[in-house]
């Protein structure tokens, strides 16, 4: 009687604690989020980004894609807030349901490449030769093209429907991930608890992503944040090359090389759009380095 | 290996060039026309059979003809590849030359107030898409000041005043993010080696501060920053289509471009495996390279 009693509370108190380890975490996460400025204005911006993309049609009454002439070039109003384009449709529509394209085809296809990258560096490290050569010369393969030019390539002659971009752009991130996973994979492998998971019989699905996942995530996603940092250039890219998504789907590529051609005469069409790519791109790029940052501990002195 | 790779993905592709040489989506060419036109390029004949022959071209450097214009592919792209890089090279160099200097007085700066300014000007270069800085540059110098061409190409040996006027933007357009990038990494780089061991040594023997960095640090802090001269080269190759494209410069990009649209399969084939070619052949010498300015590789 006294023996179980005894190891109860003992669990209960192991979860306790593990809970309360939890929130602490949790705690110290929200701290350095809300306290460094930095953090705060770049996570901020993409967490606003996040939400406009999925909000955005409750944010505006007005249509990207209708076309009003005799409201052409309008500059910000009361009527359009951030003014009309050559077409007369409204702006401010149009930057919102181009943060729904560009935030879509990043948070896809980094998704898409962090899934099969990692998952190809984790097995080509777990397993070594031959799986190894295998995986890792097939990611080299595709970094021997410049990466807007296989996007290019693929695009142009698949179509350009928003699913084939994204699948190409996460196919572009594939190695990135890939190496990140294989060198530290390589690390976390030699621990014994690796050795010891495999005493006990664990198979190797779960030793992968139990016992060398959750050691290798801090690499990880500070890749994921740069990554859809140029994700979001590499879409933009194409839809200023006129490769992107069909002409019905808002984009600030586009839009930026819809007004590029009237710039003369109305150049906010053109920088109103390149101040937002800018500062998306800017804000994951400044998010990836804070959070590389806290997470490397080489670098914490 | 790359050559079968993109020779392989190009005919597995949907689309028939044939219907782009006889008139666009729209028209509908009786399919008399279309086999005249397979026949006349090649296209009807098994695929083992045009891989042989391509491949047996390649070995002589000989890319074939173009399916639209009849021109030669190679001739084409040895009159191409120098004004792609008459872009790339001058603004790599640009991007060093800007770039180090600054990433050095970054360092020096460390815990003032300009060390964050340059950084987070740094962080702006890389991270503002070529078109766009492009663009703002065409804003500023040729549609409000009139000093610069917005874009197109004067041949330097016709007129180089006018080359050099009508090369400036997309140099310095192609330049800024590799010179942010410089920048950043001359910074790290320096910074790692003011922390070692024999920085202290040299401090503590009474080697004044500027010595220090010129003769001890620099040796070392360059070293890493040599290789990110091939890490560049990606990045000019998709800066440089964008670049082209903006300025209307008529270099490889434009070319590859024009190609795709008309499903130019020779055109196509020949350009990628070039570049490829390039780039491959830049990021070897650059492993190269390190390899010769650092000894410890060398041994190893």
């Amino acid at each position: 009687m006294n023996k179980v009693e005894v190891a109860e509370t003992t669990e209960l108190d192991a979860v306790e604690l593990r809970a309360a380890g939890r929130s602490n975490r949790l705690g110290a996460w929200v701290r350095w989020f809300v306290r460094t400025p930095r953090v705060l204005f770049s996570g901020g911006f993409i967490l606003l980004l996040l939400f406009i993309a999925i909000t955005a049609p409750a944010l505006t009454h007005a249509d990207p894609n209708t076309i009003q002439s005799q409201i052409r070039f309008l500059g910000p109003s009361s009527r359009a807030y951030l003014g009309t384009d050559q077409f007369g449709r409204d702006m401010y529509a149009r930057m919102l349901y181009g943060a729904r394209l560009s935030m879509s085809v990043s948070a896809s296809s980094v998704t898409i490449a962090m899934v099969l990258g990692v998952l190809m560096g984790m097995s080509a490290a777990f397993f070594g030769f031959p799986v190894d050569i295998l995986l890792m010369r097939l990611t080299d393969a595709i970094l021997c093209f410049p990466p807007i030019l296989l996007a290019i390539f693929v695009v142009a002659f698949l179509g350009s429907s928003l699913q084939n971009i994204i699948i190409v752009i996460g196919i572009l991130y594939i190695p990135q991930f890939a190496r990140i996973a294989y060198s530290s994979s390589l690390a976390v492998k030699e621990n014994d608890y690796i050795l010891a998971a495999e005493a006990i019989g664990s198979g190797p699905m779960r030793i992968l992503l139990r016992g060398i996942l959750p050691n290798i995530t801090a690499p990880i996603l500070v890749q994921m944040s740069l990554s859809a940092s140029t994700a979001i250039l590499i879409e933009a890219g194409l839809s200023f090359l006129g490769l992107g998504p069909p002409a019905n789907v808002p984009s600030w590529g586009r839009s930026i090389q819809d007004a590029s051609r009237f710039m003369g005469q109305h150049p906010w069409g053109v920088i109103l759009p390149s101040i937002i790519i800018t500062m998306a791109v800017l804000a994951f790029n400044i998010f990836g380095d804070a959070l590389r940052d806290r997470l490397d501990p080489r670098l914490q002195k | 290996m790359i050559a079968t790779a993109v020779f392989l993905f190009l005919h597995l592709l949907p689309g028939d060039p044939a219907l782009t040489i006889l008139g666009g989506i729209d028209a509908t060419p009786d399919s008399a026309a279309i086999a005249l036109v397979h026949q006349r390029l090649g296209l009807d004949r098994p695929l083992y059979v045009q891989y042989g022959e391509w491949m047996g071209n390649l070995v002589r450097l000989n890319l074939g003809t173009s399916f639209t214009s009849g021109t030669s592919v190679s001739s084409e792209l040895a009159r191409r590849l120098p004004r792609t890089f008459m872009l790339i090279v001058p603004a790599e160099a640009i991007a060093i030359i800007f770039g180090i200097p600054l990433g050095i007085a970054a360092a020096r700066l460390r815990r003032t107030m300009w060390d964050p300014v340059i950084s987070a000007v740094a962080l702006l270069g890389f991270s503002t898409p070529v078109f766009v800085s492009g663009l703002l540059l065409v804003l500023a110098f040729s549609l409000k000041l009139h000093w610069l061409p917005s874009g197109g190409f004067v041949s330097p040996s016709e007129n180089f005043g006018e080359f050099v006027k009508s090369a400036i933007m997309p140099v310095v357009t192609l330049s800024l993010g590799p010179m942010a990038t410089t920048m950043r990494m001359t910074r790290s780089s320096v910074l790692e080696q003011l922390g070692a061991d024999y920085v202290r040594t040299a401090r503590s023997k009474g080697v004044t501060e500027i010595r220090v960095l010129y003769r001890h640090v620099l040796r070392n802090a360059l070293l890493p920053v040599v290789t990110i001269v091939g890490l560049h080269v990606g990045f000019m190759f998709a800066g440089s289509v964008l670049v082209e494209f903006l300025f209307n410069w008529p270099g490889v990009n434009a070319y590859l471009l024009n190609s795709i649209g008309g499903r130019d399969y020779p055109v196509v084939q020949g350009i990628v495996l070039v570049i490829a070619a390039i780039f491959i052949l830049i990021n070897f010498l650059t492993d190269l390279s390190f390899a010769i300015l650092d000894p410890r590789i060398r041994y190893e």
